[in-house]
């Protein structure tokens, strides 16, 4: 049952974290100057930032950047896609009546976005990472620290992909009340591409986002009905 | 006699309307029950209540034996729902709908789904998107069946179809459910489609279930009565079983639910020249039935009684 889901899921939703997917890929060509050191074209990184083209990796976190960016986006589409569209589309008529208790589709659905932000953002990241983490590879010191941004801004996707889901799971006006879990994380979160300072209340922020987010959706998928006021035949 | 299904007292409110109320509905086990009514009667509302899509917010409702409210898993799979509209996923083939759907029923008749697949010619590797309405539903319908369910709920299956693709649609859900005494709830707009298929009827207005009996009870217990007066009718009283009425002329059309000696008696009182009583199918009394009342009544038709033995009553 679940693999039925998880499988229906992850097809409706892969090629949402192209795009992500691809523009992490750039970013991370450019944090490793994946092309001066394959020989292949030229340095990205001399292209993109060529103030910074001797600085250390993550030095210019514009790999936090972009993974805070692209990977809100692609959490924030996941959230909504899964939503809104069975909503749209009438099919939670459907998904709802099959006999599944609705956490199983709930796992489901958080499950195959996981999958999906995992290949898009946080690979690219890890990938990064290491390559910075191996000896030899850059001519600059390198400390697991550094790379704290880019984790912070990784873990910032799912805080955003529950809001997005919670968003569309529960009640309330298409130009309303619905949008506060979105405006919340996003009012939270806003500030954090220009600082990404290590501190223990960013850590708590995301935990403290993630655990309401979660429970919300928890709370809320047992009950949620198929209700539309303007049906009523 | 057992029931499918049983509620009691089932209400639901949007805002402050109550859209069913104080619905006590019981569809015996075995039945073709016809759920009729106009747009904004409650049918669907009602259909997504016994189907958990929509909470109750007073009344109780019992499907299979077991609380809507608490409905098992496992009862659920013995329960098939074929929502309005037929909503499938549109980029699934016929064979991936299958495969997302055997997981979830442990009973699941593959053979069966491939018959009735075959039977409506329908081509597996065509996504559903590409479907005309009458394939989806016929889609709808093999995905409902193949899990053998004992409780078939359909709510306006036939909606938007064509006339041979409505006719082949219901003759296949018939034969193939109701040969094993299966249990069939089925809303729709199409009064032929009920007359044809359905045991019993239960008719709703603004809410109420105003009408649940036999459907040949229905059809020839409702009938047009035709009063002529010599000069200016006098204005419409409220007679035992009256349910609609409108003065045309000279003349007073009545509709009555069991019309009988107490009611011609009644309207020779007041000396017409003719009484003429008109027998209706089963559209004409529907149309008479849940139409007419707000031409002559400010408030709700009169309640049942023993001349009208086929109301619910209720107010």
């Amino acid at each position: 049952m679940f693999r039925a889901l998880f499988v229906k899921e992850l097809r409706e939703s892969w090629w949402l974290g192209l795009l992500p997917l691809a523009m992490m890929l750039y970013y991370s060509a450019v944090e490793t100057e994946f092309g001066r050191v394959s020989g292949i074209g030229f340095g990205f990184r001399h292209v993109s930032h060529p103030e910074r083209y001797h600085e250390m990796p993550f030095g210019t976190m514009a790999l936090a950047r972009s993974a805070l960016l692209w990977g809100s986006l692609l959490a924030c589409g996941l959230g909504l896609w899964q939503t809104f569209r069975e909503s749209q589309s009438r099919t939670w008529h459907f998904l709802f009546y099959r006999p599944v208790d609705r956490f199983t589709i709930l796992w489901a659905k958080v499950s195959a976005a996981a999958v999906v932000y995992t290949l898009a953002i946080l690979i690219p990241v890890l990938a990064v990472c290491l390559w910075a983490a191996t000896p030899g590879t850059h001519a600059s010191p390198f400390r697991w620290l550094l790379t704290y941004p880019a984790w912070y801004a990784v873990a910032a996707g799912p805080v955003f992909y529950l809001a997005a889901l919670f968003a569309g799971m529960r009640r309330g006006h298409l130009l309303g009340t619905r949008w506060w879990p979105l405006i919340g994380v996003t009012a939270s979160f806003g500030s954090i591409g220009s600082s990404f300072l290590p501190t223990w209340r960013m850590d708590l922020q995301i935990v403290v986002w993630a655990a309401l987010l979660l429970g919300g959706a928890l709370l809320v998928a047992p009950v949620r009905d198929e209700l539309h006021s303007a049906d009523f035949s | 006699m057992s029931y499918a299904i049983q509620t009691r007292g089932l209400t639901k409110f949007y805002g402050d309307k109550a859209v069913v109320r104080s619905l006590d509905l019981k569809v015996p086990t075995g039945c073709v029950y016809g759920f009729l009514g106009r747009n904004g009667a409650g049918k669907s509302t009602t259909i997504k209540l016994l189907t958990g899509m929509v909470h109750l917010d007073q009344g109780e409702a019992e499907v299979l034996g077991e609380n809507v409210a608490t409905l098992a898993v496992e009862t659920r799979a013995r329960i098939a729902y074929i929502a309005e509209g037929h909503p499938l996923y549109g980029w699934m083939t016929i064979n991936q709908l299958e495969q997302f759907s055997r997981p979830f029923y442990s009973r699941w008749n593959r053979e069966l789904f491939d018959r009735i697949i075959d039977h409506f010619e329908l081509s597996r590797q065509k996504k559903v998107r590409r479907f005309s309405n009458g394939q989806r539903a016929q889609v709808s319908l093999a995905l409902a069946l193949a899990p053998d369910p004992e409780l078939l709920i359909l709510d306006d299956p036939t909606l938007g179809l064509d006339t041979v693709v409505r006719r082949d649609f219901l003759e296949s859900m018939i034969q193939i459910i109701q040969r094993e005494g299966r249990t069939i709830l089925f809303s729709s707009h199409n009064l032929g489609d009920v007359e044809r298929v359905a045991d019993r009827i239960g008719v709703m207005v603004d809410g109420v279930l105003r009408v649940d009996c036999p459907t040949d009870l229905f059809k020839s217990t409702v009938r047009l009565v035709v009063v002529e007066f010599g000069g200016t009718p006098p204005p419409i009283a409220e007679l035992p079983g009256l349910v609609s009425g409108m003065i045309n002329g000279r003349r007073w059309e009545l509709v009555f639910v069991g019309y009988g000696d107490t009611q011609v008696e009644l309207l020779q009182r007041l000396k017409p020249v003719a009484i003429d009583v008109v027998e209706l199918n089963l559209e004409d009394a529907f149309i008479a039935y849940t139409r007419g009342r707000r031409r002559i009544f400010a408030n709700d038709p009169p309640a049942a009684t023993e001349a009208s033995p086929v109301l619910v009553g209720r107010s």
